[in-house]
């Protein structure tokens, strides 16, 4: 057998951890090896299992809980996010808790997770992004589905500097990454991994 | 070099400090910072700067601004060449390099000049007399002596090299114009605290501010300007974009504009974009986008150095130069005489004031205090000179002539237009003013107001007052909290100026309407005797307002022309509907950053890197990027290499990367309904652990798709689709479960990328397989047969194994999710080695499925049904699924349809193409005798010839017979052999195997 190596849709990049330190105007991170499952309530269970989550049924804002984060996508569906069981786990684990009251794909492989940051970030998702992100609108914790350089991609507001994280499917990845390097090249761009 | 005769010593907003070189047709020129090409080119007493676009006119500048028709230049040089760039929105840089266009050899002797000559036959609407007979001159000649002779600038034939990118922008006020009035309202609006975008054509604010003697809140205009600029600047709420020209007004208030980032600068920009197309998104907006001066229409009016007379003040005052050493002044309102005392300020020459009006008013005074003659109830009647003017012949408006004035430069002043180019965009029809002679905007209908000149306004403290208002009323409008005890900006009173209609001062001449189109006075009157007596019809037949400058000096002229030989008033004849874009945009801008390879996104699959190091030659494949063949060295061809690959599938076994395949999990205790009613044949007995073969029609009854679907679970399904449709089939099932069928519990999402697939194919599939995974699952017959599936653990990962093939052979497809792939793929690779494995690429593929018989994507043309494809029996009975009611039509189900056969040549020497039409006369091959056409081919090693799938009228019956196929693009006729689509192992015993 050959030697065995599981990748991630950037790995390929070589990107190293950030130092934190930089000036630049954009800081570009990989995030591989999130845990992603997408949950589905069964018809009239979207209470039952928002409860059972601890999560949010509201449209458009993220639900930060101690060990995932949720964002809905839609009634009774939300893609849900964790730092380990990218293996399997974390899509069991959420089936058991949701019991009968709805189903759970596992999708931590299908999608690259990308943080932008730096004092230019607004310019850079502005490019292609067509939805309002000014602070008034998009509060921390917002969260939406738009298509940027024809990707379709699922934003997240993480914090108020701020910072997003934008999840793509995998095979756009390195389209997607060549975009938004690109677009970020002018305000001066680090780039690293998580 | 030459000196800058014209320049005045003192004076104008330009950095004498930072003298810049530049080149027009190839002489240096110095200018400075500050200045454009029009004013540099001005202060170098260089007046002539183009040709006109039918006659070779010779033309200089006629304004300071966007709406410019006359001076229009090639810019820079190479693959960065722009035609048509107007010389009064060139920012100087050093190093500069213009070009005039449309003129041969040089603009100073143009030999198309003698166009002139012909004028007569060059009137409106020549195209359609001069150039009917023979029509078959049109393309052949006459076009191309056109082309030739009527143009502007060249565009570049190199690839651009500059980049475009583009933004969005979102606001609660978007202020249009920072002239008086627009600065005024971003201040209001700012200051209210609401989300404000100003937009300025110009580098500067400030409009048409006059910075040497408008005075503001008892400041000079400059101080206020600056003292604005750094307030908005200061406000985090505002953002200032300059260089920025609003080109469109789009429903729901979303606007176009377009921001000049380094037009302004020598190329190259490192990693900016030379220019952003910006979609601004605006809850209000305020439009101050100010008024065009009119030019008078009189004979030879277009003589370089007749300039409207707001831009002879605006040389003046902004950029410190004299366009003439001599400037004769004709007006018809007040405005010129400003002209007049701030050339006489500067010490130029204003030897006569040309006013209409028989009685002018109070600064007629003014004037003679200041030694400036002035001339009541006069008109110009002509001006004259060769390549630019040296007189003006005045006349009385009885047309009795008064006297030859000697000079350089003729301000003109036929009053203004209000901007209402964005209102009119809006869909508001602009409605007559008597009072201003002009067109001003009417009620909005859109989240919209006007303010200042564009309304008609031009006092500045009314357009300061108004545009105060407008940034309240449009912040309140947006749900901001206004206060109520904010002041406008304030200036002193203007007495309100008076105007008489001098549409065309008489004369028998070329009298200019339209400059940038050539269209003439005299051409109007003759679009209206030839019958063209709407506005709309004058405009095409003359092309009136049709160049690429939107008619903005033009249109009221030329309406207010129509009007007079109709007899009529103008609000009669009314105006024609604006349209975007207001200034032109280059076509890079709207590409942006999506050109090249970037012209879509490109998906690859988790395996694409174990391709790339095989050495595989990829095909696009909707947005996939996929391996089409892997030579083996550099002298294999294609063609050898899909034989080769294609025959070591059926002699030993092949690798294939079947990733693209779009995958879709459907759960719910409706999933099994829900797929029923999908796909033509029943999956709800499906048992768990079986995949089943699924063809789903439109609601029209054509084939849709196809796929194979397995079930894991009775809640549970992994439905597969082909590569290219994918995306269509999920929201086609989006659309099934919210509107069509809303009472089925069912959810599904995409799983396309959360699983990569290979499929392995042929004899030694199963030896290959084993070895690879170490055993970790029994694919024996028994345990796992033919469309069986079973889930397994592979190095911790969750893998499927599905019994299914497309090849005809004993084959596997293995899913693992997608940082498995790569590994998967080497893995399979490395035990292959053993057995002889090859990796096969899309074409191979394509000739293992054809020798099947089959259908794929090209079969599935979306014009085709099941019955075509000899897939009729897999339609149920006993369940209604989309697409049945329709596929029972009389159409639909005949038996004369074009079906599904296989094609063999007589001549197995002879190869088949995709496309070719099949007749059984070789010698009447037409449309009407095609009994339908060849759908894919391949040069099948097992068969040891080409073969392929073609749809044929009765094509069922015809089996043995033989046809022809022919290609009359490549001259090719070939004799074929009608046969059963399935080529290769009929009875379905290798794939059992």
């Amino acid at each position: 057998m050959a030697e065995f190596n599981i990748v991630t849709p950037l790995s390929h990049l070589g990107l190293v951890a950030g130092k934190g330190t930089s000036s630049a105007g954009v800081l570009l991170a990989d995030r591989p090896g999130l845990a992603i499952a997408q949950v589905f309530a069964k018809k009239g269970k979207t209470a039952a299992v928002a409860k059972k989550l601890g999560i949010s049924a509201e449209p458009c804002v993220a639900t930060s809980h101690e060990n995932y984060t949720a964002l809905p996508l839609s009634p009774g569906q939300w893609m849900l996010f964790a730092t380990t069981g990218a293996d399997g786990s974390f899509q069991r684990l959420l089936e058991k808790q949701i019991g009968k009251n709805g189903y759970v794909s596992e999708q931590s492989h299908s999608r690259a997770a990308i943080r932008i940051s730096g004092a230019k970030v607004l310019d850079v998702l502005s490019k292609e992004c067509r939805l309002d992100l000014h602070s008034s609108v998009a509060d921390v914790g917002f969260c939406a589905q738009t298509t940027m350089s024809g990707v379709g991609v699922l934003m997240h507001k993480i914090d108020d500097s701020p910072t997003f994280d934008l999840v793509v499917f995998a095979g756009f990845a390195d389209s997607f990454w060549h975009w938004i390097t690109q677009a970020s090249a002018e305000y001066g761009v680090e780039l690293s991994r998580d | 070099m030459s000196s800058q005769s014209n320049r005045l010593t003192k004076g104008g907003h330009i950095n004498r400090a930072n003298p810049l070189t530049f080149s027009f047709d190839n002489k240096i020129y110095q200018g400075f910072e500050g200045d454009t090409l029009a004013s540099a080119l001005l202060a170098n007493g260089v007046r002539l700067m183009g040709r006109s676009f039918k006659y070779h006119r010779a033309r200089g500048v006629l304004t300071a601004g966007s709406e410019e028709p006359n001076a229009l230049v090639e810019l820079r040089q190479g693959a960065r060449r722009e035609p048509n760039t107007r010389a009064t929105m060139i920012e100087l840089f050093d190093g500069l390099a213009a070009t005039s266009q449309n003129r041969f050899p040089s603009l100073s002797f143009d030999f198309m000049s003698v166009n002139q000559l012909f004028g007569r036959f060059l009137v409106a609407g020549f195209y359609y007399k001069t150039f009917m007979w023979p029509s078959s001159f049109w393309e052949s000649f006459y076009e191309k002596i056109i082309r030739r002779s009527a143009g502007l600038g060249r565009a570049a034939v190199e690839s651009d090299p500059d980049q475009y990118d583009h933004s969005h922008g979102h606001c609660d006020v978007l202020v249009v114009g920072a002239g008086p009035a627009g600065l005024a309202a971003a201040l209001s609006a700012g200051r209210s605290g609401a989300r404000v975008i100003l937009v300025e054509e110009n580098p500067w604010l400030g409009g048409a501010l006059n910075l040497q003697n408008d005075r503001i809140d008892d400041m000079p205009a400059t101080q206020w300007i600056e003292a604005v600029s750094k307030e908005l600047n200061a406000l985090e709420n505002v953002r200032v974009m300059s260089r920025t020209v609003l080109f469109g007004y789009y429903d729901g208030n979303v606007m176009g504009a377009l921001e000049r980032v380094n037009d302004h600068v020598a190329p190259p920009y490192s990693d900016q974009p030379r220019q952003r197309l910006w979609t601004i998104r605006a809850k209000e907006i305020v439009i101050a986008a100010g008024a065009h001066e009119r030019p008078i229409v009189f004979d030879n009016n277009d003589k370089p150095g007749v300039m409207l007379s707001s831009a002879v003040r605006t040389y003046v005052d902004r950029f410190g130069v004299a366009p003439g050493k001599t400037v004769a002044i004709i007006t018809n309102n007040d405005d010129a005489y400003l002209t007049a005392f701030q050339l006489h300020a500067a010490g130029i020459e204003v030897p006569v004031i040309a006013d209409a009006r028989v009685n002018p008013g109070d600064l007629v005074e003014k004037a003679r205090e200041l030694g400036i003659r002035v001339e009541t109830d006069c008109l110009p009647h002509e001006a004259q000179g060769y390549l630019g003017v040296t007189n003006l012949l005045l006349q009385r408006s009885d047309g009795s002539l008064i006297e030859k004035i000697a000079c350089d430069c003729i301000a003109v002043s036929g009053g203004y237009s209000p901007n209402v180019h964005l209102v009119s965009q809006s869909g508001v029809r602009p409605v007559w003013d008597e009072k201003i002679l002009g067109f001003i905007p009417d009620t909005p209908i859109r989240a919209e107001r006007s303010a200042g000149a564009c309304k008609g306004t031009y006092d500045l403290a009314g357009c300061l007052g108004e545009g105060h208002e407008a940034g309240l009323a449009a912040a309140k409008a947006a749900g901001i909290a206004v206060a109520k005890s904010a002041v406008a900006p304030q200036a002193g009173p203007q007495p309100q100026s008076s105007i008489v209609a001098v549409w065309r001062s008489p004369g028998k001449g070329k009298a200019f309407v339209d400059f940038q189109n050539d269209v003439t006075a005299a051409d109007i009157d003759l679009a209206h005797r030839e019958g063209m007596v709407s506005i709309e019809h004058s405009k095409r037949y003359t092309t009136l307002g049709m160049a690429t400058d939107q008619g903005k000096t033009s249109n009221v002229n030329g309406l207010a022309l129509l009007a007079r030989a109709r007899g009529e008033d103008i609000p009669t004849v009314g105006t024609t509907r604006y349209r975007p874009p207001y200034s032109p945009v280059a076509i890079g801008a709207f590409a942006g950053h999506e050109r090249g390879v970037h012209f879509q996104p490109t998906r690859l699959t988790a395996m694409h890197r174990a391709h790339e190091r095989l050495g595989a030659v990829f095909v696009e494949v909707g947005q996939w990027l996929r391996p089409r063949y892997y030579p083996i060295n550099d002298k294999e061809t294609m063609t050898q290499a899909i034989w080769r690959e294609a025959d070591m599938v059926r002699k030993t076994v092949g690798m294939c990367d079947v990733s693209t395949l779009g995958k879709i999990e459907v759960f719910g205790p409706d999933a099994a309904e829900f797929l029923n009613r999908l796909y033509i044949n029943g999956f709800a007995k499906l048992p768990v652990g079986k995949a089943r073969y699924g063809l789903m029609l439109r609601e029209d009854g054509h084939v849709f798709d196809d796929g194979t679907t397995s079930r894991l679970a009775e809640d549970h399904y992994f439905m597969t689709t082909t590569t290219a449709n994918a995306a269509g089939v999920l929201s086609h099932m989006d659309y099934c479960a919210q509107v069509v069928w809303p009472e089925l519990d069912v959810a599904f999402c995409s799983a396309t990328e959360q699983w990569c697939g290979v499929a392995v194919a042929g004899p030694r599939a199963r030896d290959v397989l084993t070895a690879a995974f170490d055993g970790a699952i029994d694919m024996s017959n028994e345990v796992l047969a033919f469309m069986g599936v079973k889930e397994f653990t592979w190095n911790g990962a969750t893998a499927r194994i599905f019994r299914i093939s497309f090849s005809g052979e004993l084959a596997f497809e293995v899913n693992v999710p997608w940082g498995y792939g790569e590994a998967m793929w080497e893995s399979i690779y490395a035990a292959g080695k053993d057995f002889d494995l090859i990796p096969y690429g899309t074409e191979a593929l394509g000739v293992l499925r054809i020798e099947k018989g089959h259908v794929a994507g090209n079969e599935l043309d979306g014009r085709t049904t099941a019955q075509d494809m000899g897939l009729g029996r897999m339609m149920s009975s006993k369940k209604p699924y989309i697409g049945l009611p329709l596929s029972q039509r009389e159409g639909m189900a005949d038996e004369m349809r074009p079906r599904l056969v296989g094609l063999k040549p007589v001549d197995t020497k002879n190869r088949l193409r995709g496309g070719a039409h099949l007749v059984d006369d070789k010698n009447n091959a037409t449309h009407e005798t095609s009994l339908g056409w060849v759908t894919s081919v391949g040069d099948s090693p097992a068969i040891g010839s080409w073969i392929g799938l073609a749809y044929l009228k009765d094509g069922p019956n015809r089996h043995g017979e033989r046809i022809f196929a022919v290609y009359p693009l490549k001259d090719e006729v070939v004799e074929v052999e009608i046969c059963d689509p399935v080529f290769f192992d009929a009875k379905g015993e290798r794939l059992h195997g």
